[in-house]
């Protein structure tokens, strides 16, 4: 039996070789080992070390678990943010020049006071704060 | 593995059900000691729990658990005093063969032993963990944290070395 090195599969298992080293040395007593009681054992000195992984205690784990729902949200709410901001209009209107004020020539304004709107309705028609 | 992480023990009792043995018997071969294998497993799986936030999903689980076990039995091979892994396992003992028998069986294992020691720690392992443990060669290298290539080479190496000390035995 020869081994065939440089490849990269194993070469074949040799039973003479491992039945004349399981003769050599103690094979090992896996009958006489109680594995109930290992098991019990490595599972009492584990508990500690497991609840010290408990889920609540963990403080990552409500973030992670809370940021599962919130990041499509987070990422819908952008996309509308977006899409609210594309529409806005370039540059925001200028805002109206007030109006000038009408300076009313002094029969109107007496027609007014006089309580005759005749006048006055006239000049704000015409723009005029004289009467021609 | 994300359960385990979670602190599922469900999940983590699974993983241990699984590797556990597996774990055990490559501790063995590593220790030589039953007891030492057992507390060793132990120990590792609780490391690896330690550990489990540096474990990258997707990878197998095993490779990585395996590895965690040869260091740390390496490790502990350095500090403890073992028992030598060389002894006569009882049930070889236990077959009954003929004094001929028995003769050229000693002999060979005394021979097969000799080479296994004129091995380098990590061949001795590879081809442990290849022909008994029945690891690909890919799995030995992600254990080890080696080269698939290396891995191949010192195998074609430690079994050259092996199956001459067979002699006739072999093949």
């Amino acid at each position: 039996m020869s081994d065939a090195i440089g490849h990269d599969r194993d070469p074949p298992r040799d039973a003479v070789l491992a039945s004349a080293l399981a003769d050599l040395g103690p094979e090992p007593p896996t009958d006489a080992v109680d594995w109930d009681r290992l098991e019990q054992a490595v599972a009492q000195r584990a508990r500690e070390q497991l609840a010290g992984r408990n889920p609540g205690s963990i403080w990552w784990q409500p973030v992670a678990a809370w940021a599962r729902p919130a990041i499509p949200l987070g990422v819908a709410a952008g996309i509308a943010l977006l899409l609210v901001v594309l529409r806005l209009p370039a540059e925001p209107p200028e805002p109206a020049e007030p109006p000038e004020p009408l300076l009313l020539g002094d029969e109107i304004a007496e027609s007014v006071y006089r309580g005759d709107p005749a006048l006055l309705l006239r000049a704000a028609l015409t723009g005029e704060d004289e009467i021609p | 593995m994300r359960l385990v992480q979670r602190g599922d023990h469900a999940a983590f009792d699974a993983l241990v059900l699984r590797h556990m043995r597996r774990g055990f018997s490559i501790a063995f071969r590593i220790l030589g000691q039953r007891e030492d294998a057992e507390d060793l497993v132990q120990d590792a799986l609780l490391a690896a729990l330690e550990a489990i936030d540096g474990f990258q999903p997707g990878k197998p689980f095993g490779p990585w658990f395996y590895r965690i076990v040869v260091n740390r039995a390496y490790n502990a091979r350095k500090t403890r005093a073992l028992r030598s892994t060389e002894e006569i396992p009882a049930a070889a003992a236990a077959s009954s063969p003929s004094p001929e028998q028995s003769a050229v069986r000693a002999d060979l294992r005394r021979r097969l032993a000799k080479a296994m020691e004129s091995l380098s720690e990590r061949q001795r392992l590879i081809v442990r963990l290849f022909e008994l443990e029945g690891f690909t060669g890919a799995e030995i290298a992600e254990i080890l944290k080696i080269r698939p290539g290396t891995v191949r080479w010192d195998l074609h190496r430690a079994r050259r070395i092996l199956r001459d000390s067979l002699g006739e035995e072999h093949g």
